[in-house]
């Protein structure tokens, strides 16, 4: 079974910050789901290790939404798997 | 150098089992749901009646039993329920323990408590002011969580769990350290009760509705919690000049399963390392880590000679953790 992007950071989003499931959505922002600044730099920790590309600072706000770090993630060359 | 021992084990929970069933209609939601979320299956409430002095007055007795002393010369109890806001709790728990005239007193680290009060214990036999110390967790949250918040209610139990500490050798099985201990009060109100202190002082009037329940921002302490558990075990390990893999049982704050999941997953470990009990008994905040050692023990999980990294990361914010080698004692 093929392993999307959006199912990855799900995972994360929900193991890692408490997040349920269903309010992980394009259109949510990182804001809505309580992550801070810090919980930002924390998120991106964590995307680092699973994705294995470099993130900075600046690259993901808490207003991004989740598209935004999709789309973030598709240019550094992350894509799904299978 | 004079080291703090763990020589002694002993832990309590009230009789009253309150099952998921028996909470989740009140809540909204299921049994499966709470368990889904939280891991836990049911938790242990005192009866009106009953306070954290009376918990911790029967794991003390148990502890003293385990190590086979009725002297201390320091009683620590960690608690976020006292008995009452004055005076601390520990001097009428030493009284009933038959310990008067030691020295007693609380720590509130809520539910890192227990490894600031082990903390407090092993620096009062490490300056040389006492040769024995008993260290007690109690906590009856029942008694401060809003029975219909969702956030809180189905997770929280009550509890205690003690150990008593002996002077003895940094080689013996048992020395407890280093420890790592840290707090960030930037984040206080993420976990608190905010009524009944001298910022919202007491007045002749009732205080506001609900000002007296313990409140928790879950996503925020969620993330808090794996995080901070994670980086305090690897500062520990570094001051212990210890590796991740030099650790057979990670025993850390029973906080909700998929937390502990997440310190696991964080520290590259295998789940299968960490001990849980928080199915039976729920988060029982300062007495969580001793309550997840005697379960680890009297199940054979955990067996003399392996080395344990305690962790706990609660309200303040604070967190700790500490290893040692277990010794060879039967939990009382």
């Amino acid at each position: 079974m093929s392993t999307t992007v959006l199912q990855r950071l799900s995972e994360i989003l929900v193991g890692y910050f408490g997040v349920e499931e269903h309010e992980v959505t394009p259109d949510a922002t990182f804001a809505s789901l309580d992550l801070d600044s810090l919980g930002i730099v924390e998120f991106a920790l964590v995307a680092e290790k699973e994705f294995g590309v470099a993130i900075a600072e600046d690259e993901v706000t808490p207003r991004a939404r989740v598209a935004d770090a999709l789309a973030l993630l598709a240019a550094k060359g992350v894509r799904d798997d299978g | 150098m004079r080291t703090a021992v763990l020589c002694g084990l002993g832990t309590w929970v009230p009789p009253r089992v309150v099952p998921n069933g028996e909470i989740a209609a009140r809540l909204g939601t299921s049994e499966d749901w709470i368990h889904g979320r939280t891991g836990i299956r049911e938790r242990h409430v005192v009866e009106p009646g009953m306070s954290t002095s009376d918990l911790a007055v029967e794991a003390g007795q148990r502890a003293l039993k385990s190590a086979d002393t009725d002297r201390v010369d320091a009683l620590v109890l960690a608690t976020t329920t006292p008995d009452r806001p004055c005076p601390a709790t520990a001097p009428g728990v030493a009284h009933r323990l038959g310990l008067d005239r030691c020295a007693a007193f609380d720590v509130n680290a809520v539910c890192t408590g227990f490894l600031y009060g082990l903390a407090s214990g092993a620096g009062l036999i490490a300056a040389g002011v006492a040769e024995r110390v008993l260290v007690v967790g109690a906590d009856t949250f029942s008694t401060i969580v809003d029975p219909d918040c969702r956030a809180t209610a189905a997770i929280f139990g009550d509890g205690a769990g003690a150990v008593v500490l002996r002077a003895g050798d940094p080689h013996e099985p048992g020395a407890l350290g280093p420890f790592d201990l840290g707090s960030d009060g930037q984040d206080a109100d993420l976990i608190m009760v905010p009524a009944g202190g001298s910022r919202q002082r007491s007045t002749r009037e009732p205080a506001p509705p609900g000002a007296e329940f313990f409140t928790m921002a879950g996503k925020a302490v969620f993330r808090k919690a794996i995080f901070q558990m994670a980086g305090s075990a690897q500062s520990v390990l570094r001051r212990a000049g210890l590796d991740l893999h030099d650790i057979d049982r990670f025993v850390i704050h029973q906080a909700n399963a998929r937390i502990i999941n997440g310190v696991a997953d964080m520290l590259g470990q295998p789940a299968a390392k960490f001990v849980r009990n928080i199915d039976q008994v729920g988060n029982t905040a300062a007495a969580s880590v001793p309550l997840a050692l005697t379960s680890a023990a009297e199940s054979g999980e955990l067996r003399a000679g392996q080395r344990v990294l305690l962790g706990a990361f609660g309200g303040g914010l604070t967190w700790g953790s500490t290893v040692l080698s277990w010794p060879d004692i039967e939990a009382g």
